[in-house]
């Protein structure tokens, strides 16, 4: 059945806002993923127009940037001839200097009518979407017995004084009117509101975006729902829930301002962003010289080297550049990897005892496999279970009425001593989630199985393709060395709402041991080793893979599973382990000046519960490099580049390459869009102050306060130290070492990548066979010379 | 001796005045606002401990007067004060530690440290206030101190309804506070605070006392944000986490002080005792049902400190002042670590199972209730509580009874057989007797100071009966109401509980916090 033009236009308004994923496994999602089919500019713009987000950051800051001397005047002429804009760099800066302008958004019903009605719509639609959705934080939840938002959302509308006593006379019968389902709510709306079909467009557009946060969520939930091979009405029941208040306040407006409305939504006046475009592209300009003069001298490959003693793969976050660099300081011969942090291994992840599993891999894929988890013993999995439901017997204590009383007389003097030691530091606060319940020992033993069961583990004869493609993927051709280590990446933080986000966004925001320790066990496998020998592929009888965690926080790395292998590497494993310690030290050395600490204090900053800023996570991100380590070792990268390993002469039909600009460019554009937003403006697009933050539904997200919508993107604490931005809004600027034919094919076949470069929502940059910064994608196929400006090359 | 006591102002005084230094400094950085308050706090925990050493090995005492007509400045030192000194400094200074980082990066940083400290300063004024001039200054200044720390972040429209609503809220507070104080000196011609109470425990009460104590019990049900007059309390985390810490564990408590401190002025007036029992107790049972069916960290535990305090002015109306003693220091812990700690949610709920919610069969449920009473008469009867002699312990002994029923049928689903019964009995024996170690130890520790009252009169009787009831319905509601939320009556009820009764809807309107009647 086809939807009606109403109803698709309702279902693309909440495809306009971009998935907020819960707080639970919190990932990076470009806030601009709704309009990305559009020109960067014109995306923000239009993001502007829907959402007040302003696209760059106020033109003092870049006139802050300029003064520093950090844009050059040429930056700027540099930026105004790429758009062929009429400006001078002199009379751009004239104009900056004039009054910032402040974004116009599109109209709504409780817009037009003022406040307080936006706010209290919000508020009451916050308030109930919360009661709706939520997991674990009210001991009595709202029991909508299987209804679905929509009517959930009606029935409760009607029986909900609140309005009424806010002033809104009438407001029970008024949402008893309105339609019993959603699609009928929305065809209802359309006709009432009277707009044209693109009005119509924008203006359901405009209002999904009046609430970003429980409508990124709702969006999360379809994205998921068509993830898995669904499809999900609760867009639609979000969208009439939206257009009900709308409907209801309708009644109160004025004709003449809705006539003014309507021609507003009818013809849009948009702000003139030009300007702030300009002066932000001039700031990239900026940046980029410095990149392209980092790789102006070139590199040559190193002669072909000795076997390195350890191969150590990390994930490709801007984070493991500085440990990368650490290691490489630490020991020249160890070889260090850049690889997404899922090692290829897209798990569903049962944690021991748990009635739940989560999905560990990149949220572009669904996962192949089920991985459940042991601790030694099998009675820790019962035991852990007996162990969390006393823990939540207890909790309900606390928690409830009445027992509450008790509880507090007869225990809360205990919190004494727990509020003395954590405030002076005497024990962390760090939770530890992985090993709730278990004994030390048994959480020391936590390990995932890969022995296929019932619907769980993986089949023998599936792990050696899986393994085939993990080492071609790593670019690990050639003589492995005796230990190749696979780093997955996690954080520890303590009081922290958005902990999640600080771990491994390929590995869905959940740290990234399970996916290396999976992967290790699979290219250890006696069988899988066997049958690459027999083709000949085979690894080295000696080699041994070490799954290990780099913990981004206190640059601790911790190996796992290396019994087995300690009568044969135990003296390599040892050496392996200083080294890990040594490079630690010296990458939270280097982070402390970021951090404004001395490097001592860094790995407490883990533990401790009044830190906003417990580490720097992935801000400043502003390059990813895919190429031969040889290409950027040495450089100081200052932990903003995305390094993935890649050797294209190796990479025979470029599916590799295929495979690189399609899922981890994509991610890492997604992580760095989104610190671009978050920063660009906080309010709209990021999460606000962290100091009011109030956690929402057990583990859905956060509200800035003590009402209104739920907050997507990332905390203003987590882009700006209080007195200058740690991260400053850059697009992210990729450079692939590949032959351009080859990349232009690979964006030719992908229309998700094709938007993202085409639309310039990323700089693309080739290096050449010299190691340096060759050619920028112009769009369209098209490449020009690094510093020239005629086009090249037209290869299609 | 008593002299000596007046060193005890330098706590106070240490924070005042770091506040005001810290807020004068216009030099940009923090540095000096974190040291000056950092010093000040510690400072002030060295002296609470010094005033508790005091008051073990020489006894209760009040200093000499600063002031004229028995009015001024006084130090009441006893186990009330050095407790609620060693509180309030305790509290404040993890509140400022906290700080520290917390608010790290943000351009007010020093003004926040500052504004804590004169809140904080403020309140040990009141806690050592040994005459009723010093009470009511630092009774006012409390609140005023804290009104600039609920509009830290001014320009958020929420913090300043919040704050007006605490505003008119407390000025009515003042108002009855204050007549209470004409009418005291009036009747008692001093404004001394011990003597008062002296001259009230023996027996002579004098006219207008009685209304004293009513506008007392008045004075701190506002004070305590008693339902209906909780909006403000539960919109505070419109202002940082370490205020609502702060708030919610040291400043609530200055309504449940007040009443204990008068405690013997309190028990000449049994209306007054009934008005808190009532206004308490009514509270206590609506916020609890309230607070559990919240959904945001923050506000449920606002909730939770409504009901708390509620609880704890009923334990006053039945005359069990040192039980409310203890319940404002062990609640004050408690609900300091549970705001300071409130980000720790998500990793809560990962590091938990979701179990979904299920009502006991009736057979469970009358074992465990009787497993539950017979463990509390055991730990009764072996620390000597009976109806006769504490009939008020008796009554919060009945309602650990229902607290420890829930638990056990929650522990029994955790673990069956008989050793889950094992572990479920003995975790439950340790919180019942725990609970009556602590309500006994707490009673020794504050004799003579605070009175112990027998209160049998039969309106008390009543309360005491109805009261009973009402939180058996409430632990009923409690425990079979997530099984059956999907039932239509209780879904509406459901709701009205989750908007607060919509009592603060109400309130906005008064105030002028949503806009004017219209037409729909």
């Amino acid at each position: 059945m086809t939807p009606t033009p109403a109803l698709a236009a309702a279902d693309a308004a909440i495809r306009t806002v971009a998935p907020l994923w819960p707080l639970k496994h919190f990932v990076a999602v470009n806030p601009y993923l709704g309009v990305s089919a559009e020109r960067f500019v014109d995306g923000l713009a239009q993001m502007a127009l829907l959402s007040g987000a302003r696209p760059t950051l106020p033109p003092s800051f870049y006139l802050g940037a300029v003064a520093e001397g950090r844009i050059t005047e040429a930056d700027l002429a540099s930026a105004i001839a790429e758009v062929g804009a009429d400006f001078s760099p002199e009379a751009l800066m004239r104009a900056a200097k004039g009054d910032a302008p402040v974004a116009e958004t599109l109209p709504t019903v409780a817009g037009a009518l003022g406040a307080p009605w936006p706010g209290f719509m919000v508020d009451r639609l916050s308030a109930f979407a919360a009661a709706y959705f939520d997991a674990g934080q009210a001991g009595w939840s709202a029991g909508h017995g299987g209804a679905g938002l929509y009517a959930a959302w009606r029935a409760e509308a009607m029986a909900d004084p609140a309005a009424e006593i806010a002033g809104l006379e009438g407001a029970r019968s008024a949402f008893a009117a309105l339609p019993e389902t959603a699609s009928e709510m929305i065809e209802a709306a359309n006709a009432a509101t009277g707009l044209t079909p693109a009005a119509w467009g924008r203006y359901t557009a405009r209002l999904a975006l009046t609430m970003p946060g429980w409508s990124g969520y709702i969006r999360y939930l379809v994205w998921q729902a068509e993830l898995h091979g669904g499809e999900s009405e609760i867009g639609q029941e979000w969208m009439a829930a939206l257009l009900g208040w709308e409907t209801v306040l309708h009644a109160r407006l004025d004709a003449a301002d809705w006539a003014r409305a309507q021609a507003e939504l009818a013809a849009p006046d948009s702000t003139d962003w030009q300007i702030d475009l300009l002066l932000q592209a001039a700031f990239e300009a900026s940046w980029q010289r410095g990149l392209v003069g980092r790789f102006a001298e070139g590199s040559v490959p190193p002669p072909a080297p000795a076997r390195a003693p350890v191969q150590a793969a990390f994930c490709i976050d801007v984070r493991s550049e500085v440990f990368r660099r650490a290691l490489e300081a630490v020991d020249g011969r160890i070889e260090t990897i850049g690889f997404a942090g899922f090692f290829g291994a897209a798990i569903r992840y049962a944690p021991l005892g748990h009635d739940h599993a989560g999905d560990q891999c990149p949220v572009l894929l669904t996962p192949g496999y089920t991985i459940t988890e042991v601790a030694g013993a099998p009675e820790a999995g019962p035991g852990r279970r007996t162990h969390l439901k006393t823990t939540s017997a207890w909790g309900a204590f606390r928690q409830a009425a009445v027992s509450s009383f008790a509880y507090v007389e007869a225990i809360g003097l205990g919190f004494g001593a727990k509020l003395a030691s954590q405030a002076a530091g005497l024990t962390g606060s760090a939770w530890d989630v992985r090993g709730a319940g278990l004994s030390a020992a048994e959480s020391e033993g936590l390990a995932p199985v890969i022995d296929s069961a019932a619907g769980t583990g993986i089949p023998p004869e599936d792990r050696v393709a899986l393994a085939k493609g993990i080492l071609a993927g790593m670019s690990l051709k050639g003589t492995l060395a005796r230990i190749v280590m696979l780093a997955g990446h996690g954080s520890t933080t303590a009081n922290n709402p958005h902990a999640t986000g600080l771990d491994c966004g390929a590995c869905g925001g959940h740290t990234g041991e399970a996916n290396a320790r999976v992967a290790c066990a699979i290219l250890n496998d006696t069988g899988v080793r066997m049958a690459l020998a027999a083709e000949g592929a085979g690894v080295p009888e000696d080699t041994i893979f070490v799954p290990a965690l780099h913990d981004t926080t206190t640059d601790a790395v911790t190996l796992f599973g290396t019994a087995p292998f300690m009568a044969s590497h135990g003296a390599d494993l040892d050496a392996l382990e200083e080294k890990l310690a040594e490079a630690g030290a010296l990458a939270r050395a280097e982070r402390a000046g970021k951090l404004a600490t001395e490097a001592h204090a860094v790995a407490a900053r883990a533990q401790d519960w009044s830190q906003v800023r417990p580490e720097w996570g992935l801000a400043g991100c502003a390059a990813f490099i895919a190429a031969p380590r040889h290409r950027s070792a040495g450089r100081d990268l200052e932990g903003r580049a995305f390094l993935h390993s890649y050797d294209w002469q190796a990479d025979e039909g470029f599916g590799v390459l295929e495979l690189i600009m399609t899922a981890p460019l994509v991610v890492a554009s997604w992580i760095n869009l989104q610190y671009f937003g978050s920063t660009v403006d906080n309010q709209v697009l990021g999460s606000g102050n962290k100091v009011l933050h109030n956690v929402v539904g057990g583990d859905i997200g956060v509200l800035e306060g003590n009402a209104g919508d739920l907050r997507p993107g990332l905390p203003w604490q987590s882009v700006h130290d209080g007195t200058a931005y740690v991260h400053e809004p850059l697009r992210l600027n990729a450079v692939i070492e590949a032959p351009l034919e080859a990349m232009n094919a690979v964006i030719a076949g992908n229309e998700g990548l094709r938007a993202l470069v085409d639309n310039g929502w990323v700089h693309l940059f080739q290096m050449d066979a010299a190691g340096r910064i060759a050619h920028r994608y112009a769009g369209g196929g098209a490449w020009v010379p690094v510093g020239g400006s005629e086009a090249l090359a037209e290869a299609a | 001796m008593a002299t000596a006591s007046l060193l005890i102002y330098l706590a106070p005084l240490a924070l005042l005045s770091a506040g005001i230094l810290a807020l004068r400094d216009r030099r940009g950085g923090p540095e000096r606002a974190l040291h000056l308050t950092r010093c000040a706090s510690l400072g002030a925990i060295g002296i609470a401990v010094a005033a508790i050493l005091t008051v073990l090995f020489a006894g209760p005492q009040t200093s000499p007067l600063i002031g004229a007509a028995g009015l001024g400045f006084q130090i009441q030192l006893d186990a009330l004060s050095a407790m609620m000194l060693a509180l309030v400094s305790f509290v404040g200074a993890v509140v400022i530690q906290f700080s520290r980082n917390y608010m790290a990066g943000d351009p007010r940083h020093g003004a926040f440290m500052g504004g804590l400290a004169l809140v904080l300063g403020a309140v040990m004024l009141l806690v050592l206030s040994g005459n009723i001039l010093q009470l009511l200054l630092a009774w006012t200044a409390t609140s005023l101190a804290l009104h600039r720390m609920l509009l830290f972040y001014r320009e958020r429209p929420a913090a300043r309804l919040a704050a007006r609503k605490k505003f008119l809220v407390a000025r009515v507070g003042d108002v009855a506070l204050i007549s209470a104080a004409i009418l005291i000196y009036a009747a008692f011609g001093t404004g001394e605070i011990a003597a008062i109470t002296a001259a009230a425990s023996a027996g002579s009460i004098p006219a207008g006392a009685a209304w004293a104590a009513g506008l007392i019990a008045l004075a701190a049900l506002l004070k305590s944000a008693v339902f209906p007059t909780h909006g403000w309390l539960t919109e505070v985390m419109e202002t940082p986490t370490p205020v609502s810490a702060l708030l919610h564990a040291g400043v609530i408590n200055a309504g449940g002080f007040l009443v204990i401190r008068f405690a013997d002025l309190m028990l000449a007036s049994a209306g007054a005792l009934h008005l808190l029992a009532i206004a308490g107790g009514l509270t206590a049972a609506i916020a609890s049902l309230v607070m559990i069916t919240q959904t945001s960290v923050k506000v449920s535990l606002a909730w939770s400190t409504v009901a708390q305090m509620g609880f704890m002015l009923l334990q006053c109306g039945f005359g069990a002042f040192t039980a409310a003693a203890l319940h404002i220091v062990a609640h004050a812990l408690y609900k300091a670590h549970a705001f300071l700690n409130a980000g720790a949610a998500v990793d809560k709920s990962r590091a938990g199972l979701k179990l979904p919610a299920a009502a006991p069969g009736l057979a469970k449920a009358t074992l465990a209730l009787t497993a539950a009473a017979g463990i509390a008469v055991t730990a009764g009867m072996a620390f000597g509580v009976t109806l006769e002699t504490k009939p008020a312990l008796v009554v919060l002994g009945a309602i650990l009874v229902m607290g420890l029923t829930h638990l056990l049928l929650r522990l029994e689903t955790a673990q069956g057989g008989i050793l889950g019964l094992t572990r479920a009995v003995s975790i439950a024996g340790g919180v019942a007797v725990l609970y009556f170690a602590l309500q006994l130890g707490t009673e020794l520790l504050m004799q003579p100071t605070v009175p112990l009252a027998t209160l049998t009169d039969p309106i008390t009787v009543a309360l005491m009966i109805s009261f009973l009831m009402i939180f058996a319905g409430v632990a009923l509601a409690q425990i079979l109401a997530p099984a059956w939320a999907a039932h239509p009556g209780l879904r509406g009820f459901q709701r009205s509980l989750r908007h607060g009764l919509y009592a603060n809807d109400i309130f906005n309107r008064l105030v002028g916090g949503t806009p004017g009647a219209a037409r729909v």
